[in-house]
């Protein structure tokens, strides 16, 4: 394999490697344009306030580590007593395996992709019991409480995700890690086409019947109840889908950073800055949700490098430097709120078909019409103008 | 001397009462579930916490009032200028709510700069020996015994008590109180009568944040407080809140103290089970999951009974379980 060439920024004695900021970034922006589009079905279209998001992403993430940690040690029947204590070891040996089987990590990947999605499905599931019929308010309250609580369960349970001392999840790319930047372009590449199938599903839904009832229920749920819709199926449904994606979100975490600690998911992080993004960039509007993710990212990744900057120069400053960023987002939300409440990208009635074969459906139907107008015999000058059909061009 | 896991028992669900009635106004007077509640409740611990240990002042308990002061000055700031102006534009539930979340950020990272910048220049404040050597923990402050029991097992319920009191009071017996409880039912009539909305708002707000305060300096007294403090009492208030249906102050007090006891004694009781039958490394580890009895409740509470407490009509269970007639 080729050596990948080197582009460095220089700021005071530390040197900023402009390919491993660049293939980061990537990384953070597939990751959570992944969540915040799970975001962006639950609270933009449907308008169901979910607060305990990191949950979702967290179980996705933890189990299907965790998992496919003891799959990999049960194909490579490696046993112990204490699998946990004695991670580094055997992770050492399941990563000199992946390095010889290739496809042992790809099925390792899959196998973590399936269950992160449907493990998190299941949650999502569980949760919709006590949560889908209530209203937002106590909506919103149970599931931050839920989220909280299962997230202390989770990061402290140490079978699980070894408490406070963490969990190594085996690398499925290990194959890859020649340099440590060739890894991550590789684990960029399969977060681009994870994220780019999952944008594209959440357009499709977002265009599809199922689409437009999701925003039916969330503008008027009586008058959907009252036109016969089953809006608590419906707002099931998306919890459960938006929750499976969440989790495969997680598993694209763990899979970029396998190293798991208490710190790992945080409410900040996994809840809080997807619904800043979702808002910064225009609720209920797949496109916006990618600008505001665009946006986002260039934002932390600016506070981030100065950070390193700050740092690497050892200027010591009376403060916590790393506090600087909750604060800023916050307060970056509370301006969009108050400033620019709809986002980047204003939500716009979603058309079903593309523009132009709306226009050519337009066109035939009226040169039917003028035929078949031309055909009968003249009676009234007034049916003509309610006979014309136009295309909308706002729509 | 009373058993350490009732009088914390006792103590705990007196000062969880006190936290539900700080989310209770707030969310009578705004209609909003205000998620940065916890947060007022960790000002008043800083703010009691602080100032007694950089002036060497004799008990924390003389302290406590700036807790106060500063849990009501955070709240009042936090409605005039998020609340507010989002409230005027019309903005939905969902969109506050997000807004209260911001808020809630924001405090912490601030929680964060303060303990850090406190912890550097005075490093007696604050031990940097928490969860995994990231996060600060405030040590417990010097309370005062009797008959060999913290004072706080005194203090804490006659609080308790002196609030629902003086609420009691103030609601129905003052002009204020009757204002406020005219403004919370109907705004627009109240202003219609020439009752300053704003002005009732802004002050129970300060109530609300205060009494929060109020709480934060007490826990501080009680037990070691960890730096994340605001986003795991929150399950807490909730759940306090909801028990006691979200609409009376009189309910979030019973609420409250049925949620903090139940939790403290029935996670200790829990653990000495569990001790006794697997060993106490397990019996410990059962402690740290005591929020989801908490949250088990809330859940019950909200298929059961979604009103709370006061929601019930207690006449007719009494009739269906033949106690009364």
């Amino acid at each position: 394999m080729g050596s990948i060439p080197t582009f460095t920024v220089s700021c005071g004695t530390t040197h900023i490697d402009l390919v491993s900021v660049f293939v980061n970034v990537g990384i953070i922006f597939c990751i959570y344009l992944v969540v915040s589009l799970t975001v962006n079905l639950e609270f933009g279209y449907t308008g169901i306030p979910n607060f305990g998001k990191v949950l979702f992403v967290a179980v996705g993430g933890l189990m299907a580590g965790t998992l496919s940690y003891r799959l990999a040690l049960y194909v490579l029947n490696l046993q112990s007593t204490d699998v946990i204590a004695n991670q580094a070891i055997f992770n050492s040996s399941i990563s000199k395996y992946i390095v010889s089987h290739p496809y042992f990590g790809v099925e390792l990947f899959l196998f973590s992709l399936i269950v992160g999605g449907g493990l998190a499905a299941l949650i999502g599931y569980l949760a919709s019991f006590p949560a889908i019929r209530l209203k937002e308010d106590y909506l919103g309250m149970l599931l931050l409480a839920a989220g909280q609580f299962f997230l202390i369960f989770v990061t402290a349970y140490y079978p699980i995700t070894g408490g406070t001392q963490g969990l190594l999840i085996p690398d499925p790319v290990n194959w890859a890690v020649s340099t440590k930047d060739l890894r991550d372009i590789v684990v960029l590449g399969i977060l681009i086409l994870v994220a780019v199938a999952v944008y594209l599903y959440s357009e499709r839904v977002a265009r599809s019947p199922l689409g437009r009832m999701m925003r039916a229920v969330r503008d008027n749920e009586i008058s959907s109840e009252a036109i016969g819709k089953n809006t608590i199926g419906i707002r099931r449904n998306v919890l459960i889908i938006a929750s499976a994606l969440s989790g495969v979100a997680g598993v694209l975490y763990v899979l970029w950073s396998p190293a798991i600690s208490p710190g790992t998911f945080l409410r900040t992080e996994w809840t809080f800055y997807p619904f800043v993004i979702v808002i910064l960039g225009g609720a209920a509007n797949n496109l916006g949700v990618g600008v505001g993710t665009a946006v986002f990212v260039g934002i932390t990744t600016i506070i981030d490098q100065a950070r390193t900057c700050i740092l690497g120069n050892g200027i010591s400053l009376p403060i916590d430097i790393n506090a600087i960023e909750p604060i800023a987002i916050g307060i970056l939300l509370l301006v969009v709120l108050l400033w620019r409440p709809k986002g980047l990208v204003q939500e716009k009635p979603s058309s079903t078909i593309r523009k132009s074969r709306l226009k050519n459906i337009f066109e035939k139907a009226n040169k039917v019409l003028s035929q078949e107008r031309a055909q009968l015999p003249r009676q009234s000058t007034d049916a003509d103008d309610e006979t014309v059909m136009k295309s909308d061009d706002d729509g | 001397m009373i058993d350490p896991t009732v009088s914390n028992s006792i103590i705990y669900g007196s000062l969880v009462g006190l936290m539900c009635v700080g989310l209770t106004v707030t969310y009578l007077t705004t209609k909003v579930p205000n998620f940065a509640v916890g947060d007022f409740v960790v000002v008043g611990t800083y703010a009691t916490a602080a100032p007694f240990i950089l002036w060497d002042v004799q008990s924390p308990y003389f302290t406590v009032p700036i807790g106060i002061i500063f849990g009501g000055i955070s709240a009042v700031a936090m409605y005039l200028i998020v609340l507010r102006p989002l409230i005027r534009r019309g903005s939905s539930l969902v969109v506050l709510m997000i807004a209260t979340l911001a808020v809630d950020i924001i405090f912490t990272g601030i929680f964060e700069l303060f303990v850090g910048y406190m912890g550097s220049k005075y490093g007696r404040i604050l031990n940097n020996k928490g969860y995994g050597g990231q996060f600060y923990t405030l040590g417990q402050l010097k309370d005062f015994q009797i008959f060999g029991n913290s004072g706080l097992l005194i203090v804490a319920p006659v609080v308790l008590v002196t609030l629902s009191i003086g609420l009691y009071l103030l609601l129905t017996r003052s002009k204020f109180g009757v204002a406020m409880r005219a403004a919370i039912e109907n705004s627009n009539l109240a202003r219609t009568v020439g009752i300053n909305v704003e002005r009732v708002n802004i002050i129970s707000w300060f109530l609300a944040g205060a009494i929060a305060g109020l709480a934060g300096g007490l826990i501080a007294i009680w037990t070691a407080t960890p730096e994340g403090n605001s986003s795991l009492l929150i399950v807490d208030i909730f759940a306090g809140s909801v028990l006691g249906g979200l609409g009376s102050v009189y309910g979030a007090i019973i609420g409250g103290l049925i949620i903090g006891a139940s939790e403290t004694y029935l996670a200790s009781a829990l653990s000495g089970l569990v001790s006794q039958i697997y060993g106490a490394s397990v019996g410990s580890q059962v402690l740290e999951f005591q929020k989801g009895i908490p949250l088990a409740i809330m859940i019950i509470v909200l298929l059961i009974a979604p009103h709370g407490l006061t929601g019930v009509n207690w006449k007719r269970v009494g009739k269906r379980v033949g106690l009364m007639k």
